[in-house]
């Protein structure tokens, strides 16, 4: 298999970005991530402010949904977009909040093609890492990928990162219907029913004052966990 | 001993009925909810016309009282309904959400064209 450099896979890779009110970030985000990938998709989920306008100014392809509908529904939105567009071979996840380093997402989309895998997952446990994470956070999402282990028979060690890489291919694969948050276990859950080859690398999560305002709670876990007994 | 195991078994009852009834959206279980939601404004005014009555059915199912026994039922259709309401609501949300995508990939193929 041919070593490839990240400039020869990035025009062939889309950067998913699922957003919500994101204005204050919004712009910064996408500019910093034009710089690696010419491909920006933002899934503007109902937003009531200028986000969707914003992302557009900034280069970002738009789809817009009519009202909010949560973020496991946008990124399968985004999905079904990427999938009906021939120029994409790769995906990433990325989210609007500006917690993740679009170096990472290209060293994601680096290795998902280099060692031929169909899921590439971002950890910020994973050593080595440069993530300051609040200790409750930790203790919430090393919980929660406890949780998801079991439910799903993998062995993961940050199961809840919005940042991720996946082929088109695998992608289709992978269908959604968890609408909330939760859909974070159930990808992770179709992975390993679909067989499909999947790592996980190290990354570098950046806990701003903002992005710890729009993480989740510790009462939306427990959103999560009836999402998943319902379905 | 036999009060208990007949308790037991009304327990065991009602949960399978609750879990058929909350979650199921077929017409069967959209019929027997309707006979339900019809039945229970007939058995409150039987009730009140014939409060006695429950007693009797309480003897037959080994509850203590009539009272609790009209409790149980009324737990029972009031928690049935808010489960249903609940996987309704669920399964609406879940429409919505496809007719949401839908639209929104449409307006993206109706840009490029």
């Amino acid at each position: 298999m041919t070593i490839k450099d990240f400039t020869e896979i990035a025009g062939e890779t889309c950067c998913i970005i699922p957003m919500y009110n994101e204005e204050q970030v919004i712009v910064d985000v996408i500019t910093n991530l034009k710089t690696f990938f010419p491909h920006v998709l933002c899934i503007d989920d109902g937003s009531s402010d200028n986000s969707a306008l914003l992302a557009e100014k900034a280069g970002a392809r738009v789809l817009r949904h009519s009202v909010n509908i949560g973020q496991g529904a946008s990124l399968a939105t985004g999905f079904q977009w990427v999938q009906q567009n021939e120029t994409f071979l790769y995906m990433v996840t990325f989210d609007a909040d500006g917690q993740h380093r679009p170096e990472d997402a290209c060293q994601l989309v680096t290795e998902l093609s280099n060692k031929g895998m169909d899921v590439v997952f971002a950890s910020r446990f994973f050593e080595p890492n440069q993530s300051t994470i609040p200790t409750v956070k930790r203790l919430l999402l090393k919980t929660v990928t406890k949780i998801t282990n079991a439910l799903t028979d993998s062995q993961l060690s940050d199961a809840h990162n919005g940042l991720r890489a996946l082929t088109v291919e695998a992608s289709r694969s992978i269908s959604m219907t968890q609408n909330g948050m939760a859909h974070a276990t159930q990808f992770v859950s179709l992975v390993r029913q679909a067989n499909l080859k999947y790592i996980e690398l190290p990354v570098t999560v950046l806990y701003t004052k903002y992005s710890r305002s729009k993480g989740q709670s510790l009462m939306n876990s427990i959103n999560i966990a009836l999402d998943l007994i319902w379905e | 001993m036999n009060v208990q195991i007949i308790r037991l078994f009304l327990v065991a009852l009602f949960v399978p009925a609750f879990i058929v009834l909350a979650r199921s959206l077929g017409a069967r279980s959209r019929a027997l909810r309707s006979l339900l939601l019809f039945t229970f404004p007939a058995l409150v005014g039987f009730s009140i016309m014939f409060p006695s009555i429950w007693q009797t059915f309480a003897d037959w199912l080994g509850v203590d009282r009539g009272v609790d026994l009209l409790l149980y039922v009324t737990v029972l259709t009031l928690v049935t309904y808010i489960g249903y309401s609940f996987g309704k609501f669920r399964t609406l949300e879940k429409r919505i959400a496809t007719l949401v995508q839908e639209l929104a990939l449409l307006r993206a193929a109706q840009e490029n064209q």
